[in-house]
């Protein structure tokens, strides 16, 4: 039998709205949706891999950001998933404000995330994001 | 996974840094799908190959990229499709300008097609703070 490509994505989807707009306080529930071998690629310093480094990431986001919007409410532009049915990734546009040392920044920018199936689950497995604005 | 694939998407690594070593950004453009899409830091979403041709023709000529080395981290997927998380070092320098490294990481999503493995999405930053 054949993947139902469109079930899957709208798995994903539903997997999007979970991690970056439900939970986005609740850092155990997060973690909950990230697989062991997790990998983020962030601007400007050096890739956070695994688990225990990225929840401490995570933590930390929640402490600085005031405010999501865009994307995280609506989920990602596209997605895509391999017709294996077992590889997907995303592709998506962000707007986070930050608390900064002299007031509030606003970043924009641009996401790739990947997931895997584990034991029949999608899980995150890495994502790389890059700002196109700053003000 | 494959050994062969490992091996294969290595083999593209080399070639996209011996096209960018030479300044042939058409070279290199050959190595992405013909609807790749880069997400560079600091800029809008580059679709399609002849727009990624541009873009490295104004990186190797603006930006003056002289080496890009490429080393997979990480590779996961499986039919045609495997995502890598990797490394890099860049050498720059601009006209004018003293020499700079750059070293970073990127994930590439790798599509396989009649022509190989290609370079589908592409996206990578740098580990260093902007000066």
């Amino acid at each position: 039998m054949g993947v139902d490509i469109e079930k899957e994505k709208q798995m994903l989807k539903d997997l999007h709205i979970k991690m970056l707009v439900d939970h986005k306080t609740d850092v155990d529930e997060e973690m909950s949706y990230i697989a062991d071998d997790a990998i983020l690629v962030p601007p400007n310093m050096p890739a956070i891999t695994g688990t225990r480094a990225i929840r401490e990431a995570l933590n930390a986001m929640v402490q600085t950001e005031v405010e999501s919007l865009g994307d995280r409410s609506r989920g990602p532009d596209t997605i895509e998933v391999a017709t294996s049915g077992d590889i997907a990734y995303d592709i998506g546009r962000y707007v986070v404000v930050n608390r900064g040392p002299e007031g509030p920044v606003k970043q924009k920018g641009r996401y790739i995330t990947v997931y895997k199936k584990v034991d029949g689950q999608w899980k995150f497995v890495g994502q790389a994001w890059n700002d196109v604005a700053r003000a | 996974m494959s050994v062969d694939i490992r091996t294969e998407i290595e083999k593209a690594n080399v070639k996209l840094s011996e096209s960018l070593k030479k300044g042939d950004s058409a070279a290199a453009a050959s190595l992405y799908t013909r609807d790749a899409i880069l997400l560079p830091p600091n800029m809008g979403k580059v679709q399609g190959r002849e727009a990624v041709k541009e873009f490295w023709g104004g990186a190797i000529a603006q930006l003056g990229l002289k080496d890009a080395v490429l080393k997979v981290e990480e590779l996961t997927g499986s039919g045609d499709t495997y995502t890598e998380v990797g490394s890099y070092v860049m050498k720059l320098q601009a006209k004018g300008q003293e020499p700079t490294e750059d070293r970073g990481k990127y994930v590439v999503v790798w599509k396989h097609t009649d022509d190989g493995w290609k370079l589908h999405r592409d996206i990578w930053n740098s580990d260093l703070q902007p000066t």
